[in-house]
């Protein structure tokens, strides 16, 4: 008997593509709300629209200093950011992937999709620098075609790479390998794009030499045993990745991936060495919030980001500015506390009245003043690179003043938390009395 | 002589459920003992992890009285009432960021358990139920009677004077069954009471000194097994299996 058409593996591999992204719609349709869409997307689109049609009509200065290795550089950054999609689904385990056809014809799709995906990417990308290439560079539409193409190839072969690197490393090494191979990658992609720019010869070898990378990592992928896990985790990590924004404030709209080993665990060790209750806390609190990719993540750019904003700002604003970052930062830090106070293991223990609260000044402060004293050592650097001599003082005593008002901030917010959840309990006590 | 132990809780549950006016529960009154196992059984839907949750504070609609030691409690959310029970529920709670171990220093940290303490129990009770190479590990990757062990010992640890046990036996094997059933009696020598829902009519019967029967959202019979086997008109020695048939099939109006 002939199967029904949706249990065959291309028919089921195309559902599963448009769940993906049914699912992922339906995220930021929480957000994208007609309020949002009105007033933000809408006018965004129109701003946007109109500064690309202005960038054709009035070419910005800037476009000066593009060099065809920018070009290579932007396209390059992008493309090495795929990763390879399967569309596996954990309940695969139970029957469907004892069956090699069924398998190999999954696969052959996530090859497929990973592919035309990076060209459209690509193709978007090279779109929107259309102006640039035109009138800067002065490209042709063909050597943006055959950039494109090159381009798409570049992501497919990392996708690839990265797919063996993850499944074949956990923790430290994993991340610091991929890096390393992206920043190879990165190299030798700009290298000999610039050497096969206007160089047909050179530029077919450079196709030749991505296409031939790609047939041999995909051919022996195919034939790649024990990937089960690393494509689920992967189509975990990839919904994660589209909804990221969404998911930092919202617990349960999908389990974020739990099979990679955390790259900062510290299980088994104590970071405080007294051992009070405040400590105790603050240190699960702490550990469960290093073994968070994400959390990580969201920390490191969030004070890239400080730094870079205090030291492309005039001193005096930088000096206002850092504090305000400050307050910013122990805001997500308390949101954050709050989560993991409501989470159910931690809410569903016999706290005693005020606990666990009292830990969270210290737990906060544990990411805070690391990340404030930072920026108070670039606000420090700038002055001194901007007045020399006797400012470079400035650098150890911003490093010093960051720590000291730091914990001021810390404390600070610690009562205004304390005085707002306080004014909440008693509307709520008021509200729920009888009239 | 069991008569003679001072009553440790007594529960009285005019009304309760889930919104104000749709009583899931009515009329519900019992009591235990210092040192007692109460078992409330029941069939499916018949409110007995509703009585759990009620007990717990986390009905949104409650109107009763529960009195601790004899003295009446402020409501059942009560923040030291909260503290003298430990809840062990059907389903293991777990926090996917945390190892076995960590679990357990929370718990710990939760009932202020002074850590040199903790750690000897804790080592204690991992061993007894066998989980200790496996206490740096992360329990969402266990399986579903090992994380069922992690709540027992989370709950041994705070060495509450309730227990409140929700279906203590599924997913367990033999062994931790064992382990289960020594750590309950240890747990009462010292004094400590237990109440569980089981549907394994057989381990209640050996386990339990005294049953609430619940049907429907009220209490359709309890007390020993004789009073059991009397209200449901059996002569001595009928296990509680068939007086539940009987008792559940007699509130439904099946003959």
């Amino acid at each position: 008997m002939r199967p029904l058409r949706r249990f065959r593996p291309l028919p089921l591999a195309a559902s599963r593509i448009a769940g993906f992204w049914l699912e992922v719609w339906k995220c930021w349709r929480l957000t994208l709300d007609w309020t949002v869409q009105l007033y933000i997307a809408l006018p965004a689109l129109f701003v946007g629209a109109n500064m690309y049609r202005d960038a054709w009509q009035h070419p910005p200065e800037w476009f000066a200093i593009v060099t065809p290795q920018t070009v290579f550089a932007l396209l390059g950054a992008w493309m090495l950011r795929a990763r390879l999609r399967t569309f596996a689904d954990p309940g695969d385990g139970l029957f469907l992937r004892r069956n090699r056809r069924w398998t190999t014809k999954l696969l052959a799709v996530g090859f497929a999709y990973t592919w035309l995906a990076r060209l459209l990417l690509s193709a978007a990308a090279a779109g929107l620098l259309v102006p640039v290439l035109d009138i800067r560079l002065h490209w042709t539409f063909g050597t943006g075609a055959s950039l494109v193409a090159a381009s798409s190839l570049l992501g497919y072969v990392w996708a690839l790479v990265r797919d063996r690197v993850e499944r074949r490393r956990s923790g430290w090494s994993r991340i610091a390998v991929s890096w390393l191979i992206r920043a190879g990658l990165m190299a030798a992609w700009i290298a000999s794009m610039t050497a096969a720019l206007h160089r047909p010869v050179l530029l077919a070898a450079v196709f030749a030499l991505l296409l031939g990378a790609s047939i041999a990592l995909t051919w022996r992928r195919a034939l790649a045993r024990g990937t089960f896990m690393q494509e689920v985790a992967a189509e975990d990590e990839a919904y994660v990745a589209c909804v990221r924004i969404l998911l930092q404030n919202s617990v349960g709209i999908r389990n974020k991936p739990a099979f990679r080993k955390p790259v900062f665990s510290l299980a088994g060790r104590s970071v405080f060495s007294k051992r009070e209750m405040t400590q105790r806390i603050a240190e699960l609190w702490l550990k469960a919030g290093l073994r968070e990719g994400e959390n990580i993540r969201l920390l490191i750019m969030l004070t890239l980001l400080g730094m870079a904003a205090l030291l492309l700002s005039p001193l005096p604003l930088a000096a206002v500015l850092w504090p305000v970052l400050g307050l910013l930062v122990l805001f997500r830090l308390h949101g954050q506390w709050r989560q993991w106070e409501q989470e159910r293991f931690v809410s569903m223990l016999p706290w005693p009245p005020g606990a666990p609260g009292l830990a969270e000044p210290l737990a906060r402060s544990f990411f805070f003043l690391p990340m404030f004293g930072l920026w108070g050592l670039a606000l420090g650097l700038k002055a001194a690179l901007m007045y020399g001599g006797a400012w470079w003082i400035a650098v150890p005593a911003a490093v010093a003043a960051g720590w000291a008002l730091g914990k001021l901030l810390n404390g600070g917010m610690t009562a205004f938390f304390k005085s707002r959840s306080r004014k909440r309990q008693d509307n709520r006590e008021r509200s729920e009395r009888p009239v | 002589m069991e008569a003679q132990k001072p009553v440790l809780l007594q529960a009285h549950i005019e009304e309760a459920g889930y919104e104000p006016g749709k009583p899931y529960l009515r009329d519900i009154r019992f009591d235990v003992r210092s040192g007692e196992r109460l078992g409330l059984l029941g069939p499916n839907g018949a409110g007995k992890s509703t009585v759990m949750k009620g007990l717990l504070g986390q009905l949104p609609h409650w109107k009763g009285r529960l009195l601790w030691h004899g003295e009446e409690t402020a409501d059942a959310s009560d923040g030291e009432l909260i503290r003298r029970m430990a809840y062990i529920p059907e389903q293991p709670i777990l926090y996917d960021r945390f190892t076995l171990w960590e679990h357990l220093q929370l718990a710990a940290a939760a009932a202020e358990l002074p850590e040199e303490r903790f750690a000897l129990r804790a080592e204690e009770l991992l061993r007894r139920f066998r989980l200790l190479k496996s206490k740096h590990e992360y329990p969402v990757r266990f399986s579903k009677g090992m994380q069922q062990k992690v709540m027992l010992i989370a709950a041994f640890l705070l060495e509450p004077e309730l227990f409140l046990v929700d279906e203590p036996f599924i997913g367990l094997d033999p062994g931790a069954v064992m382990e289960l059933l020594a750590a309950l009696d240890e747990e009462r020598a010292r004094g400590a009471s237990v109440i569980l829902t089981t549907h394994v009519l057989d381990s209640a019967e050996r386990l339990c000194d005294r049953f609430v029967l619940i049907h429907d959202g009220g209490v359709a019979a309890s007390g020993r097994i004789e009073e059991i086997r009397a209200a449901a008109g059996c002569p001595d020695g009928t296990p509680l299996f068939d007086c539940f048939r009987i008792l559940t099939a007699e509130e439904e109006g099946r003959p």
